[in-house]
């Protein structure tokens, strides 16, 4: 049995959260910023509703049977051949994902915390962790997560308080009259990092104790991640202003970096990086996760445990060679990845819904359903 | 055995991760930078850096030595300058810890933003320091001169120019973002506050220079020098550096004074307390107008004159008197700024927020805009809440006094 483990709904809603904020905590209020500029945060809001939209579509998905993952689902829609067809590149674009996020937050560290250290080092370092938890199963990274995720979310909610007197709202101003093109056309690549990668929530979907309430819990997951995006683009946007946001590479580190409550509190971005060191941590597990259950299930193997050591290392010297600068990477990220994002985060979901549907009525009104 | 070569492999694993890390800086290692002078030397840049000398700062005995050093370089730009240092200084120079950057006027003069790149891009670099122009000498001079009170001189420079803006607001504090922002705003142009020597730099830089009562040569925050792009055009008055603080909103507390009756030398004096500004823009029969709002809240702090100032008609008088004062501040201000044809208070960026399709019409000729068409209306209104610890000032027994014994 591939999914025997258990997570609590509570366990599974948090690592909805950690997904979602993820790396776009880091990312996000840049990106925004370069489409929209001031008005870079309605991208934010756009971007959540599409998210809803998501969580919408994958737990109708989920519901056409709760006691399949993302893997057992494909093969039950599209049949043997054609789903494992399928499977196999949702497979490469989730090894794509955890390579991406590998080195994304490998980049981050050795631009503004440890310029000196190779960036390989940091790279295994989280790596070596994800697999540890991977090793130890679902449960056990529903668990961490718990324990985690207070000190997350306070750090994120230190962020935003302590910043929060140096806010300026007319650094957001004129509202909705400059470059709302371009605040709608970031709606798209804003979505693709938390939101067209939530399919993969459908690989331990079947784990949750309570699948009824799961879908609960992920909308609140998603809502509570993009509502702690949407004030940090706002903060962001307020207190830098849209330029220099836009021209940083980490706006999040640099309004850690303004944090000045009476020349007394200050310099205490790294404890705000804490949130975001967790937040890649849970994405980085979680898609490592799904990686090796559709890798076991594919290749018959007995425990989802059995191929993440090499996977691990795969994935690092991948992360390492798929991009040989960071240009090439924001370029990449920017213009070409979008499309493959919406077409597995999204086009791939609905095609499963519409023909699963079909398929579930046909089978409603013939004999049994074989599960 | 297979377990044993187990707990080998964990103990390696463990030995090669947590040694140390990689980037350790010990701080016997570093120089800890406290100001930066950057200026311009021929067609190099002359980079010097103020370093902490810690044993003077934090040690039990002190020597005689001074507990800043300076060192200088200089190199076709300022990262390769700054590298250079080590050819001189004793320890790598750490730049996280730097209270100031001092621009050299020439420098400014000549167009800053080359040099801005690196400063905003180096990782070490924070994004809570000031920055300022070296007014008439060298940046280096200016972070040269030893201080009394403070030991390290930059970290006097940083409170001079943080306090001199919340107390007397003819100086004005300028951070790094706020810079940057204002030289690329199409709205909006940059201002950064001077320092000037008084004195001679060459005796400042001695440590007799703080074993005197009153030192000979010091550091003084100096007034607003106004920005075109990122060059320096001219420098405002200390009064157009208040208007300016005024306009937009950054005046904390302040001194007005003004005459107890028209043409009197003696003076009622004001202390500001709380000032607010709202600026909003709007075209008047096609003329693009900044009408500026200002509502100021002020003590009564001196009274040089027998002016009743419990009769509430005078309270009134002095009030629209220190509200007249304050709009000729402003406009002097503006009338200045229009000369150097450089518009410091972001009127483009207030008219671009409230009209957004008309901006975009004249955004391209913005500056002969603001320099020819701009209109501006100032209202002030001047609102006097207390009178300090006596009501009646003595000033009119005294008077009254004197003309008896004329009598």
């Amino acid at each position: 049995m591939l999914h025997q483990e258990k997570i609590s709904v509570r366990q599974f809603t948090i690592l909805v959260f950690m997904y979602t904020l993820g790396t776009s905590v880091i990312y996000l209020p840049s990106l925004v910023a370069s489409y929209g500029k001031e008005n870079g945060w309605i991208s934010v809001l756009g971007s959540s509703l599409i998210g809803f939209g998501v969580v919408f579509i994958l737990n109708k998905i989920a519901q056409l049977d709760e006691k399949k993952h993302l893997f057992e689902l494909l093969e039950f829609i599209f049949g043997k051949w054609i789903g494992r067809i399928i499977s196999v590149l949702i497979l490469m674009f989730v090894i794509y994902l955890l390579a991406t996020n590998l080195r994304q937050i490998g980049d981050f560290i050795t631009t503004q915390v440890m310029v000196q250290t190779p960036i390989y080092v940091i790279m295994i370092i989280f790596i070596l962790v994800s697999l540890f938890a991977v090793k130890l199963g679902l449960e056990v990274i529903g668990r961490t997560s718990e324990i985690f995720f207070p000190y997350a979310l306070f750090s994120l909610i230190l962020l935003i308080v302590l910043v929060a007197p140096q806010a300026d709202f007319s650094n957001i101003q004129p509202l909705f009259r400059e470059n709302i093109a371009g605040a709608f056309l970031a709606v798209f690549p804003a979505s693709e990092v938390p939101y067209f990668q939530l399919f993969v929530f459908l690989a331990i979907f079947p784990s949750v104790n309570k699948p009824d309430k799961a879908k609960k819990g992920f909308y609140i997951g998603v809502a509570l991640g993009s509502f702690i995006l949407f004030i940090i683009t706002f903060m962001a946007l307020m207190v830098l202003g849209p330029d220099f946001t836009a021209r940083n590479q980490y706006p999040t580190y640099i309004l850690g970096k303004k944090i000045s409550i009476a020349e007394f509190i200050e310099r205490i971005e790294i404890l705000v990086a804490i949130a975001w060191f967790f937040s890649i941590f849970f994405k980085l597990t979680i898609n490592f996760y799904a990686l090796s259950l559709g890798v076991s299930y594919l290749l018959k193997l007995k425990s989802v445990q059995t191929l993440t050591t090499p996977i691990a290392f795969f994935v690092v010297i991948l992360g390492i060679i798929l991009f040989p600068n960071i240009i090439y990477f924001m370029d990449f990220s920017q213009f070409y990845w979008p499309f493959f994002a919406i077409t597995f985060g999204l086009f791939i979901p609905l095609l499963m819904l519409l023909i699963g549907m079909i398929k579930k009525r046909k089978q409603g009104n013939g004999s049994q359903t074989p599960s | 055995m297979v377990k044993k070569l187990k707990i080998v492999c964990v103990i390696i694993i463990f030995i090669l991760f947590l040694t140390a890390c990689w980037d350790a800086n010990e701080l016997t290692d570093l120089a800890l930078a406290t100001a930066l002078a950057i200026d311009q030397e021929d067609d190099q840049i002359k980079l010097t850096v103020q370093v902490i000398n810690p044993d003077e700062i934090a040690g039990n005995n002190f020597t005689n030595r001074t507990a800043v050093s300076t060192y200088s370089s200089t190199g076709e730009t300022v990262f390769e300058a700054l590298r250079k240092l080590t050819t001189i200084a004793p320890r790598k120079v750490y730049l996280s810890h730097i209270h100031v950057i001092v621009i050299g006027e020439a420098l400014a003069e000549a167009g800053i933003a080359r040099n801005l790149d690196f400063i905003s891009r180096d990782h070490e670099m924070r994004a809570d320091f000031h920055l300022a122009i070296a007014r008439g000498h060298t940046a280096a001079e200016a972070i040269n001169i030893l201080t009394p009170l403070e030991k390290i001189s930059a970290e006097k420079l940083a409170s001079s120019i943080e306090s001199s803006q919340q107390a007397w607001a003819k100086t004005k504090k300028v951070s790094l973002d706020v810079l940057l922002s204002s030289i690329s705003s199409k709205g909006k142009e940059a201002v950064l506050t001077g320092v000037d020597i008084i004195g001679d730099p060459n005796q400042g830089n001695k440590l007799d220079n703080v074993e005197a009562v009153h030192s000979p040569t010091f550091v003084k925050v100096d007034t607003v020098g106004v920005f075109k792009n990122d060059q320096l055009v001219g420098w405002l008055s200390g009064d157009d550096s208040k208007g300016l603080n005024y306009v937009i909103n950054e005046v904390e507390s302040t001194v007005e004074e003004t005459a107890c009756e028209e043409g009197d030398d003696k003076k009622v004096v004001a202390e500001v307390i709380k000032s607010n500004t709202k600026m909003e823009g709007k075209f008047k029969n096609d003329t693009p107008t900044v009408a500026i709002d200002i509502k100021t809240e002020a003590n009564i702090g001196d009274v040089e004159c027998g002016i009743d100032i419990t009769d509430p008609s005078n309270f009134e008088k002095i009030e629209k008197q220190l509200g007249k004062e304050i709009e000729q501040l402003i406009k002097d201000s503006i009338d200045q700024a229009k000369e150097l044809e450089s518009d410091i208070f972001g009127f483009g960026e207030v008219i671009s927020r409230s009209n957004y399709k008309r901006w975009k019409e004249i955004e391209g000729r913005w500056s002969d805009v603001f320099v020819q068409q701009l209109q501006t209306e100032v209202n002030v209104d001047v609102t006097l809440r207390r009178t300090g610890t006596v009501t009646q000032s003595f000033q009119k027994e005294i008077e009254e006094k004197k003309k008896k014994d004329e009598q």
